[in-house]
């Protein structure tokens, strides 16, 4: 037994590569809503992002997570954890299409499901089970706070899926990874405006009521980032349940990304209420990857049980 | 000491509830969602005020003098606190009265009185703010906007940012530099500007909140005469912080948060979450929070309704409305969850506003600030 914090050269590089793509690949994220990128999603998932954690692909929850940072920091669109999730429960002739992109999975509980009107597969969730499904009905289209289509259905469930808690933890990971990176780019985009904004004849980051919550914020996501990463390290090699440390780094996750987001609108006051700014874009989808299901209840009984609760 | 409300208080609360609920149209709740400055929310505003005025209520605190009935300030807190939880039917109009026409009937002419406030307390009347500038947020006084005197007229040229209602109003409570070698608090001067004047033109930002809420406004050589001016040439500052203090306390976001609070426990209690001790706390909690903003709010009032000259405490006030408001959004997606991501609904318009409470109206920071100074004799950083 011993310690390691980071993430090796393999997973760096994933995380990079990732990274790079996402640049080459900017979202049109303007605020307004957006029609889902399919071609885009299709990039990503041949650079095997939606293959990591399968037996298919590469590498498993840390490689994830490695990606997922990365795709948080660009904020990129896309029922992501959802798939992660997906790819667990599926067998391989199922998920194949996932894996490459052509198929997009909805995973929640209806009425209201991420992604309905353009998915092609649908999974019930109603933790610790999981359901494959099929819409019982016409799919009502809802625009969400991030903008991205989703729908109000009923779904009938066509048969259960085996091993939905581990499933359900990888997605919690991937999630918790995902708001650790949308959070520091807030962060980072924050530090930079509070460095070069001038008032009262000085930068504004000069002023420890704009310094220290930074600090704050910053301190938080390291936790969370920390989390995420031992949550994904336990679930690739330990044998017991990965939920309750999965649970830990979702949590943690979400209050230090919606943490990020208050101080970060404070600190770029009136300009972060702009729907075009630098702030509104990323703290709407840490908002919504925050309240996509499954909900935090289930989460904080999960935590319980690392105390033997 | 006394705490509670007087009969005829009372009496005057459920006559305009039930005026409320008569005169409010059916689809209200989707105009309000907009904001105040929201297009139909802003014309409905023009025939509601002028309702509230024939009735004597619109401005009943002021003066007689002034288009008043010498009520007490706690009357005008009703109307504050019933208007302000359905959503503010005044519109922009809400400004007018509460910090507006105070600081044109304390700094006023006889002629801008006779002018402004007769049609303000008419209620059909728009006004904006001309405060903030690109680099005048927070540090107001770094304000650039100069104008520069001919004769009878300003010369006003400059850019102000983050204006809300500008493209409704008729009128702008402009600050503006008079005297180009100041700095700092000395050499401001507000204007009443005519917002029709040539060389006004404004530019929509669009914001996570509402309809139209923010704009710019470039002025370029416009000439305002110089019977526009409040108050005394370059002596503006001291004009401004009167403004501000009837600001801070104008909004009784409270009211709204408190009623918003009432519909996401019936929500909590269909949804079977009120079994969870979690979503109860949190739900005690934002309505102490709410409780504490109005007792705040109502200790300024109280000092007004007394005659004392304002003070920090309608900062202490900002700041426990924002935490209150800032409290009922987050438990508003958490009641609702993903359905509260949903574009436009309840929670949704909720959290946008939370979102804006700890800016609008000066940074919270500030306040802090204000209340360290003021309040508890700190030296400032």
């Amino acid at each position: 037994m011993s310690f390691d914090l980071e993430l090796d050269d393999a997973q760096q590089a994933i995380g990079t590569a990732v990274a790079q793509f996402c640049r080459d690949h900017p979202s049109v994220d303007d605020g307004a809503s957006g029609d889902f990128d399919r071609a885009r999603w299709r990039e990503l998932a041949e650079l095997g992002v939606l293959a990591l954690g399968t037996p298919e692909g590469e590498g498993g929850a840390l490689e994830v997570v490695a990606a997922m940072e990365a795709l948080g920091a660009a904020v990129f669109a896309g029922p992501l954890a959802a798939t992660f999730c997906a790819t667990q429960l599926l067998p391989e002739s199922e998920r194949q299409a996932l894996v490459t992109g052509d198929a997009l999975v909805s995973v929640g509980k209806p009425p209201l499901l991420p992604f309905a009107p353009i998915a092609d597969l649908f999974i019930e969730l109603e933790a610790p089970h999981a359901w494959r499904a099929r819409p019982a009905g016409e799919i009502e289209p809802v625009e969400t706070l991030a903008g991205d289509p989703w729908g109000r259905v009923q779904l009938e469930r066509e048969a259960e899926l085996p091993e939905a808690g581990r499933a359900l933890a990888l997605s919690e990971i991937a999630r918790a990874a995902y708001l650790a990176g949308a959070g520091q780019r807030l962060l980072d985009d924050a530090a930079e405006h509070a460095r070069t904004r001038i008032q009262f004849g000085r930068a504004i980051g000069e002023f420890q009521a704009v310094a220290h919550p930074l600090a704050d914020c910053a301190m938080q996501l390291s936790a969370a980032a920390v989390l995420a990463r031992i949550a994904a390290a336990g679930f690739d090699t330990s044998e017991s349940d990965p939920g309750p440390h999965a649970a830990a780094a979702r949590l943690s996750a979400v209050r230090a990304a919606l943490g990020a987001v208050y101080v970060c609108h404070q600190i770029f006051g009136a300009v972060g209420v702009t729907l075009e700014g630098p702030v509104f874009r990323v703290a709407r989808r840490v908002r919504q990857f925050a309240s996509e299901p499954p909900d935090e209840h289930g989460a904080r009984e999960a935590v319980l049980e690392l105390f033997g609760v | 000491m006394e705490f509670d409300w007087s009969p005829e208080d009372e009496a005057f609360r459920r006559d305009l509830v039930a005026f409320l609920d008569q005169t409010l149209p059916q689809d209200w709740e989707e105009m309000s969602k907009q904001g105040p400055g929201g297009e139909g929310q802003a014309q409905f505003s023009r025939e509601f005020a002028a309702g509230l005025a024939e009735r004597g209520w619109l401005t009943q605190h002021w003066p007689v003098a002034h288009g008043g009935a010498g009520a007490s300030s706690w009357r005008h807190a009703i109307l504050g606190e019933e208007l302000w939880s359905r959503g503010e039917p005044r519109g922009p109009q809400y400004m007018n009265v509460n910090w507006i026409g105070p600081t044109i009937m304390e700094f006023g002419s006889q002629a801008q009185k006779r002018e402004h406030l007769t049609r303000i307390s008419a209620g059909d009347v728009f006004w904006c703010q001309g405060f903030s500038e690109p680099e005048a947020g927070s540090d107001l006084v770094a304000l650039r906007s100069m104008a520069r005197r001919e004769d009878d007229v300003y010369v006003v040229n400059g850019t102000k940012i983050w204006t809300s209602y500008a493209n409704h109003a008729d009128f702008c409570f402009l600050l503006v530099r008079t005297d180009p070698d100041s700095k700092r608090h000395r050499g401001i001067s507000v204007l009443l500007m005519p917002m029709d004047l040539p060389g006004v033109e404004i530019r929509e930002i669009p914001a996570v909140v509402g309809e139209r809420y923010f704009h710019e406004v470039f002025l370029d050589e416009v000439r305002v005469p110089v019977s526009c001016r409040l108050g005394p040439e370059n002596e503006g500052w001291s004009v401004v912080t009167y403004a501000l203090q009837y600001e801070r306390v104008g909004a009784p976001r409270y009211a709204r948060g408190a009623r918003t609070l009432d519909r996401l426990a019936e929500h909590a209690r269909e949804r079977g979450l009120l079994e969870d001790p979690t979503i109860l706390e949190k739900l005690g909690e934002a309505r102490a929070l709410c409780e504490a903003a109005r007792v705040l709010s109502y200790r300024v009032i109280d000092q007004r309704a007394h005659g004392a000259p304002p003070s920090a405490d309608s900062n202490v006030a900002r700041v426990a409305g924002t935490l209150a408001d800032r409290s009922v959004g987050e438990l508003a997606l958490e009641i609702f969850g993903a359905d509260g991501l949903e574009s436009g609904s309840f929670a949704d318009s909720n959290f946008r506003m939370a979102m804006t409470a700890g800016v609008a109206v000066g940074a919270t920071e500030i306040q802090l600030n204000l209340i360290a100074g003021r309040f508890l004799g700190l030296p400032r950083e």
